[in-house]
């Protein structure tokens, strides 16, 4: 089949490799009918997370349709049209059982390898990186599903492939996000980054009951879709003197009374923490890498809630004081799709909630490597490549 | 004495070394490709990170009498004694059902598959024979001494070519959590080169052995199946079994 690969530091191609098999008895086989960039690809494309392998199938957030089960898939179907959460999840451990998925106990082949950086290993995904879980990924004509019938969701009729498949990312993960700020009503929810996960927090934040969402960007063509699709107010942090008294200005002093970080930085690895710190330290070196975080918890409210939903890899000058003075709340987690793709299709089905306008720019997926070196420049005002494989 | 003292000088560890020198060479690049006063002054604390890097030593962590390269000394030290391993993991079933699945010679097997043959002989003795590269020689029987619901202690059989023994402890969690299990594995090497070597082999796996031995048994258990990336596909084929 066709898939693609990473090959090293902005080294992606298009190329053939053998066909997914059943492996396990709860595996399915799909035939991707669409599938996304996402930003935190962008992370190993640029070389700054460790563990992958040159020849790697990368994409981790598809929709397709089931064309082979293993033996003991019950409830999925050859036929069935599904989108899958980008963490794999077993559905039996501890950790499936009480809705925190994407720390599934029974899913990564590289746990002992993961937990030396982590302390302790997370589930797998698709196509991003060995240490969590070197799966192949779906930016190919077929994609192994393991523990199909735990996640793969099935596409209600009359939803198209472009409405469902940021289901399987970006839209759990900024759902979740928000759902982590409990929100009340009349509270103000201040997200920063407007890319696709950025844009779904916000849409999510007015689906929980925010009254107002803000939004931080530098780029006018993404505020001006946060503006306009979501109906957030928008902040371009080029063009304040400072985004802490912008906010403090729009929310009569108070500050947000939760603040979302969509934005992450370019991870480092993590076994490098230490050399990284002390390099900094002799050479005064300073990068604007963790500005949003930094940012968003000087300008949360006091008592207010930090949810980092954003990819971190080593952070430094993380200004826990702020943090412990001003009593914050910090929540953060990589997403618990299974526990949201439900209620996220349920919005989907009855016209809350469209994700569509994500999908700038469409490709096939002999395409791919154009696909991404535009989603990184964001040439065009990109959002998201979506990948057709079999176009 | 010379050597002692040469030894001493080096008081930066390996990765800390390597990281020092390729940002101490970035850093000396940067300043050579486009010079400005600031890269310049980067350029100076880059040749001294190389220089650390390179020397592994670094003078302020001599005044501070810091020494990353000794304690990784002392750690190769300790693994020098019998290799012996203690992990242990907690499993969502009950300790019966644990109990009655390791006692399984097909299930362990399955379990064990990842270093080990393991092959059930007459009378509750099995044979185990290490993957390669230890294949050649290391194999020995083994028995086991059964507590239900739990432990399960074995030894190997006089006359092996590797003496070794364990145990696994099955031990009820605090509300739901389930199991505590406990693997501990302990081997006793023939003395002379051979045992050296056997040795030196198997210092390399044991934790990771030990601890992917009880993930493999809890996905197993929990789930049917562990976790498998063999005929993953890939641009290099599809071979990534581990």
């Amino acid at each position: 089949m066709k898939a693609l690969c990473w090959n090293g530091v902005n080294d992606l191609r298009v190329e053939t490799v053998p066909d997914p098999s059943i492996l396990n008895p709860h595996d399915a086989i799909l035939r991707v009918t669409m599938s996304t960039t996402c930003g935190s690809d962008l992370h190993f494309i640029d070389g700054y997370i460790p563990t992958m392998r040159a020849g790697d199938v990368i994409g981790h957030e598809f929709v397709g349709e089931v064309v082979e089960t293993g033996p003991e898939v019950k409830k999925v179907k050859k036929g069935d049209r599904v989108v899958v959460p980008s963490f794999i999840c077993c559905g039996q451990c501890w950790y499936c059982k009480h809705d925190l998925w994407s720390l599934c106990d029974n899913t990564n082949p590289n746990a002992e390898e993961q937990a030396a950086m982590l302390g302790y290993p997370t589930a797998g995904i698709y196509g991003y990186t060995h240490a969590f879980g070197g799966y192949a990924g779906a930016h190919a004509d077929y994609v192994r599903v393991p523990h199909a019938d735990v996640d793969c969701f099935p596409v209600p009729e009359g939803l198209r492939d472009d409405q469902v498949v940021f289901l399987s990312d970006a839209a759990p993960t900024g759902y979740m996000g928000v759902e982590f700020c409990n929100i009340h009503p009349g509270d103000i929810v201040a997200v920063w980054g407007c890319g696709g996960v950025g844009l779904m927090a916000q849409k999510s934040a007015f689906l929980l009951g925010a009254s107002r969402v803000i939004a931080v960007d530098r780029f006018p063509d993404r505020l001006r879709v946060a503006r306009e699709k979501i109906g957030s107010e928008t902040i371009n942090y080029e063009q304040v003197h400072s985004v802490l008294e912008a906010l403090q200005d729009m929310t009569g002093g108070r500050g947000p009374d939760s603040c979302i970080d969509a934005v992450g930085m370019e991870a480092h690895g993590t076994g490098m923490q230490y050399q990284y710190d002390r390099a900094k330290q002799a050479l005064h070196l300073h990068t604007d890498r963790g500005d949003a975080l930094r940012e968003a918890i000087m300008a949360c409210r006091k008592g207010g809630t930090l949810s980092i939903i954003g990819v971190y890899g080593v952070m430094d000058k993380f200004p826990v004081g702020v943090i412990m003075n001003k009593g914050l709340t910090v929540r953060s987690a990589q997403q618990h799709g299974q526990k949201y793709v439900p209620r996220l299709l349920e919005h989907t089905v009855r016209g809350e909630l469209d994700c569509s306008f994500l999908a700038t720019h469409r490709l096939p997926l002999q395409e791919g490597p154009r696909g991404y070196d535009m989603f990184k420049k964001k040439h065009d005002s990109c959002l998201r490549v979506v990948f057709t494989p079999q176009a | 004495m010379e050597q002692q003292k040469a030894t001493e000088s080096v008081n930066v560890g390996v990765l800390e070394r390597l990281a020092c020198t390729a940002a101490g060479s970035i850093l000396v690049t940067r300043s050579l490709t486009k010079p400005t006063f600031g890269r310049l002054l980067g350029a100076a604390a880059g040749a001294d990170l190389m220089y650390r890097g390179i020397t592994g030593h670094c003078a302020l962590y001599q005044t501070l009498g810091l020494n990353t390269a000794a304690q990784q000394r002392n750690g190769s030290d300790m693994a020098a004694s019998a290799p012996e391993v203690t992990r242990s993991i907690t499993i969502g079933k009950s300790p019966e059902e644990l109990f009655a699945f390791w006692r399984d010679p097909q299930k362990l097997a399955l379990i064990v598959s990842h270093f080990a043959q393991v092959t059930p002989l007459d009378h509750g003795i099995t044979h185990w024979r290490l993957r390669e590269p230890l294949s050649q020689v290391v194999e020995w029987d083994s028995r086991n001494i059964e507590t239900p619901p739990s432990s399960i202690a074995w030894e190997s059989l006089p006359g092996s070519k590797l003496v070794n023994h364990g145990n696994i402890t099955f031990r009820p969690g605090p509300d739901s959590v389930g199991t505590e299990v406990t693997l501990h594995m302990q081997f006793d090497p023939p003395l002379g080169s051979v045992g050296a070597a056997i040795v030196s082999a198997l210092h390399k796996i044991p934790r990771g052995v030990a601890g992917q031995t009880l993930r493999r048994f809890k996905s197993l258990v929990e789930t049917g199946e562990i976790p498998s990336l063999a005929l993953n596909p890939s641009g290099r084929g599809n071979s990534d079994s581990i």
